[in-house]
């Protein structure tokens, strides 16, 4: 039924079977979703090996996550697809909602310029597994693809961890320091584990078809409350490549979703909606959603990310944009780890952060949940007359939610910031470092191509300490005349980042601190609070 | 700065002008069905909180009006805040 071509991904009888060396790489990444293989892919290019494996060997089956962020995409650009997703994909910006049979508001997801990423890419989630394996095989000296390989049992002591691997040729055991469990929803992993994955179960049912067809719907995404077509319930539209648009219908808590599932269900439904019937169903999924997460993500050495963490609605795109998140976090970290340049206890940042960044997520998705599918006539009573309030003021077009949309998570008050010592503007610590175009010596350029993988030291209009183990980048916001340092090409570093400041940045492009003057000291003890160090660990070390 | 006291619930802010203000919501609903009063109450609530322009204020009146609430019909047992 999909117009995707599905290719066998190929199995190869792993070493530990054949007679070969058995695998040495310190890290396992289960599961080689699109979280799988981003952590791969991120591990791989701070020069940490992994085995990736799979129980499969085909990229995912219907379009399921498509609407990347701005931050993933972000991600995604640093990782090495950014450009591939970009042009394959469908750039969007505006959301509109309409009630009945009128529009009651529309949103800019990205109303200003100087951002290479645009606010979202639609792009079916089998592309962007394709991508990621192309760019894992680029760095196969450090990733070890191993389709139809999968994980039965896992063990772990102060050591090591142990994988037991089952394939079409046997058993055979991986031995690594780090397991990323990034085995999606129903992760066995967890299960192993005995795990609690506690939440809130939601009992409306909705129907996912991608319709392939020609049509002039704009590239925006339109939400729709009892619309003509679907009384009284709500209906979503998004548009993504090879003509293939993902409508979402919901149906109810009462849907029987074998029945809704059956092509002479969809079709009347589509139909209603587009007009007319000369279109395909290229795939057909109905589903319930939960909001869970796992208490903690890291146990020991087995650490969990994206969905195996945690799970939300979809609506607000924040399922596939949260994993990529929790790949950004965790990834520099657990290479530092096993480098010995942070202690283990690094980790424990990713926990407290990205356990934030799903809370977060969590929340916005349930709320949105509970504005769409309400839960009494109460509910519904407030919900109805905040979308006929919409029609006549503002502060109530505010209030309706089809989905809060993916943006990062501030990161200020975790252990790895350091507070800033004024509030004299700027990019707050904690927060992502936002992109503005910039002049380099090679040609006009990124300010984001320039951060991030390391520890990088920002000065905007201000001198640049040498520091061990940091990267310098300097930006001149006036009279930049080419050679070394970047330029402020349109005004954008200035406008953002503010003038005689030094900035601390992440390997994940977040702020760790910023600076208002150079004081070498300062700047080291934000850079080791950054990497998980004690603070005293500048002190002499103890006589042996 | 420091943090401000909690602006007080239920003190008389009407300026005396209470019987017209009660008034006025009566006239509001003249007519209007039973239901009808209801998404009229809920306009009103969705209205009024914006208007107040205070949302720590508008949480804490919220609160304090679920809390001295009593149901008639004893619905409120089993918890649900």
């Amino acid at each position: 039924m999909s117009r995707y071509a599905h290719q066998r991904l190929p199995y190869e009888t792993p070493p530990e079977l054949a007679g070969g060396e058995p695998s040495q790489a310190p890290v396992i990444v289960v599961g080689a979703g699109p979280i799988g293989l981003a952590a791969a892919i991120d591990l791989a290019q701070q020069g940490v090996a992994c085995v990736l494996v799979d129980d499969n060997d085909q990229v995912s089956h219907g379009s399921r996550a498509i609407c990347w962020a701005k931050r993933s995409l972000e991600i995604l650009d640093r990782l090495g697809v950014g450009q591939r997703v970009l042009d394959k994909g469908v750039t969007w910006k505006v959301g509109r909602l309409f009630h009945r049979d009128s529009e009651v508001y529309a949103f800019d997801l990205l109303p200003e310029e100087g951002h290479r990423m645009p606010a979202f890419v639609n792009l079916q989630q089998y592309y962007m597994e394709a991508y990621l394996i192309d760019r894992a095989r680029e760095l196969s000296a450090w990733i070890d693809l191993r389709w139809k390989n999968r994980v039965v049992g896992v063990q772990q002591d102060a050591h090591g961890v142990r994988a037991e691997v089952e394939t079409p040729d046997g058993r055979y055991t991986l031995a690594a320091q780090y397991l990323l469990a990034c085995d999606g929803a129903k992760s066995p992993i967890r299960g192993m584990l005995g795990l609690e994955f506690g939440g809130q179960q939601f009992e409306e049912r909705f129907l996912i078809a991608d319709v392939q067809m020609q049509a002039d719907f704009p590239s925006e995404r339109w939400f729709w409350f009892e619309p003509p077509f679907h009384p009284g319930q709500s209906t979503l539209l998004h548009k993504q490549p090879d003509d293939i648009y993902r409508i979402d219908f919901q149906l109810g808590p009462d849907a029987d979703p074998e029945a809704e599932k059956q092509p002479e269900r969809v079709r009347p439904r589509v139909a209603a909606m587009v007009g007319h019937a000369r279109f395909e169903l290229d795939w057909v999924s109905v589903y319930a959603f939960k909001c869970c997460r796992l208490e903690r993500f890291v146990h020991d050495r087995i650490v969990f990310a994206g969905d195996s963490a945690h799970v939300v609605s979809p609506f607000g795109a924040r399922g596939g944009n949260g994993g990529l998140h929790d790949v950004d976090n965790l990834g520099w970290k657990l290479a530092a780890v096993l480098k010995g340049h942070a202690p283990a206890s690094l980790l424990d940042s990713y926990d407290a952060e990205r356990i934030h960044g799903a809370d977060e997520n969590i929340r916005n998705s349930a709320r949105a949940t509970a504005f769409m599918t309400p839960k009494s006539a109460t509910d519904k009573l407030f919900r109805d007359e905040v979308l006929g309030l919409a029609a006549d003021y503002p502060f109530a077009r505010r209030l309706v939610n089809s989905g809060r949309l993916s943006v990062p998570c501030a990161l200020a008050g975790f252990a790895l910031q350091t507070p800033a010592a004024d509030d004299s503007g700027g990019v707050a610590p904690g927060e992502v470092c936002p992109d503005a175009p910039v002049d380099a010596p090679d040609g006009p350029g990124w300010l984001l191509h320039h951060l991030g993988g390391a520890f990088v030291l920002l000065a905007v209009d201000a001198a640049v300490p040498a520091i061990d183990g940091v990267r310098t980048v300097a930006v001149a916001t006036r009279g930049y005349a080419g050679g070394q340092g970047l330029g402020d090409r349109a005004g954008w570093v200035e406008a953002r980042y503010g003038s005689g400041k030094l900035y601390l940045i992440r390997p994940d492009q977040h702020v760790a601190a910023r600076f208002d003057r150079v004081d070498r000291a300062t700047i080291e003890a934000a850079l080791k609070r950054a990497q998980g160090m004690p603070e005293d660990s500048h002190a002499a070390p103890s006589p042996a | 700065m420091p943090p401000q006291a909690p602006r007080e619930i239920g003190a008389d802010k009407l300026k005396g002008r209470g019987d017209e203000l009660y008034a006025e919501l009566l006239a509001a609903h003249e007519g209007l069905s039973e239901a009808d009063s209801r998404r009229l109450n809920a306009r009103l609530v969705l209205l009024l909180l914006n208007e107040l322009g205070d949302p720590d204020h508008a949480i804490r009146v919220l609160r304090d009006a679920r809390a001295r609430f009593t149901p008639n019909d004893g619905s409120d047992r089993e918890g649900g805040a």
